[in-house]
């Protein structure tokens, strides 16, 4: 019974999800329309060719992976250094304590502030990596802390009674328990660090990256640009998070696979 | 030999235990009994090595190799019943479904993973866990809770093998259970 009606909800998912899309760039086109105006708001369609145009223009691709290669390093820093981190500051409260005023800034700390400070003091260059780090690392520690802090302190003490290890310790009672904090954390700061390290790109100007083309789309007022590298960030953001995702999911189903 | 002297332990200012002493000989059998409260699961704690003593002298042999079961099962939820068992067992040849099945486990119940297993039954898989574990000492809390009255006969005859010539800890509100087991009371 199941197995006839999913692919039939799974269709249905499908159209709904296309005809929500319909619905707002209808919305969109509407709104141009009554514009009129293509520097308020150009429709749609003027939007697309303007994306086609530029996708094959030379400094299209290096542009993208310019600011993709300091966003993506940015991430990668912060997934490693908050997971590193975390699992310290689990083990030893006197890191928790010193790393908590830290954390507590960076969230609480307006983006543009560290952009101006970290232009002063790094310049342009790798200024959305740094920014990206920031974003991405309080999310991923705290996540990976709350994690950690839930693990139950009665298995532990199991595993200590029949001599687990570090090994088996690691694998079977703190991983079940992080894992899906690790996703959910992964989840929301991919999101953020596409954001923010494009802020500071367009704050900061870098030579030759996303950010400086829409810094020049908004000095020139070509709303068509600006929406075009819009639709490109947002697409490059998506397919990176689907396929990270991915390999974490078939990650942790390897590591939970390893104790069955 | 495990030995005990004047032990004193509280929690948030409410005296658990109060100067208790107690000498198990290797190979002893022990049921510790009292009301609910008592200190029962204390004691065995700090002779495992979980909870520290306020006061008093513990002395158990160094490399004592525990097998327990707890008042909770403290199971790997996401493991099966085998796969539970097999985490601990030092043996490699160590027959884990032989065990599982002496405790009324069928071979298709031990793949299921223990979250689908009933109460009765996780608590078999955690006394076969215990037992395969090779230990030393073996730590019972309890561990006849939720067995029913049908298949408790060939539980206790598995504990009664498994611990045979090993130390043995247990608590029970039972004297049929101590005696079944062949343990001397000692009451807290």
């Amino acid at each position: 019974m199941s197995n006839s009606t999913e692919p039939r909800s799974k269709t249905k998912k499908i159209i709904y999800k296309l005809c929500a899309a319909a619905f707002w760039i209808s919305v969109w086109e509407a709104i141009a329309l009554w514009a009129g105006n293509d520097i308020i708001i150009c429709s749609p369609l003027a939007a697309l060719k303007r994306l086609c145009e530029l996708v094959t223009e030379p400094d299209f691709r290096s542009a993208a992976a310019f600011s993709s290669a300091r966003i993506l390093l940015g991430f990668f820093s912060a997934l490693f250094a908050g997971i590193a981190l975390a699992a310290v500051s689990g083990r030893f409260s006197a890191v928790r304590i010193l790393l908590q005023p830290i954390t507590s800034v960076i969230k609480a700390t307006p983006v543009a502030s560290f952009i101006i400070l970290a232009l002063i003091w790094f310049g342009s260059r790798n200024l959305s990596a740094f920014i990206s780090f920031l974003m991405v690392f309080p999310v991923i520690y705290l996540n990976v802390l709350a994690g950690i802090d839930s693990t139950d302190p009665k298995l532990n003490e199991m595993a200590k009674i029949f001599r687990f290890g570090p090994k088996k310790t690691l694998l079977y009672v703190y991983f079940p328990q992080v894992l899906p904090f690790l996703r959910s954390g992964c989840s929301a700061a991919l999101g953020l660090c596409w954001k923010s390290g494009i802020a500071a790109e367009v704050i900061g100007i870098p030579s030759g990256s996303v950010g400086e083309k829409l810094y020049r789309a908004k000095l020139y007022l070509e709303t068509g640009d600006l929406l075009a590298w819009t639709a490109v960030i947002i697409a490059v953001s998506v397919i990176f998070e689907k396929l990270f995702m991915l390999v974490l999911k078939a990650v942790c189903r390897r590591l939970e696979a390893v104790g069955k | 030999m495990i030995v005990l002297k004047n032990i004193y332990k509280s929690f948030d200012g409410q005296r658990v235990l109060e100067d208790l002493s107690l000498e198990i000989p290797d190979g002893g059998r022990v049921a510790v009994m009292g009301r609910s409260g008592a200190g029962k699961t204390t004691l065995i704690n700090i002779i495992m090595g979980l909870v520290k003593p306020d006061g008093g002298e513990v002395s158990v042999p160094k490399g004592t190799a525990f097998g327990a079961v707890f008042q909770e099962d403290r199971l790997i939820e996401g493991l099966s019943a085998a796969a539970n068992c097999r985490l601990v067992v030092k043996d490699k040849s160590a027959d884990v479904n032989g065990a599982l099945s002496a405790l009324g486990i069928t071979e298709d119940l031990a793949e299921k993973p223990v979250f689908e297993l009933s109460g009765g039954e996780r608590r078999r898989v955690a006394v076969a866990r215990a037992a395969l574990s090779s230990p030393d000492v073996m730590v019972l809390d309890e561990p006849f809770k939720g067995i029913d009255s049908g298949t408790l006969p060939s539980v206790e005859r598995f504990v009664n093998k498994a611990s045979d010539r090993k130390t043995l800890i247990l608590v029970t509100h039972s004297e049929e259970e101590a005696d079944a087991l062949g343990c001397k009371i000692f009451r807290i």
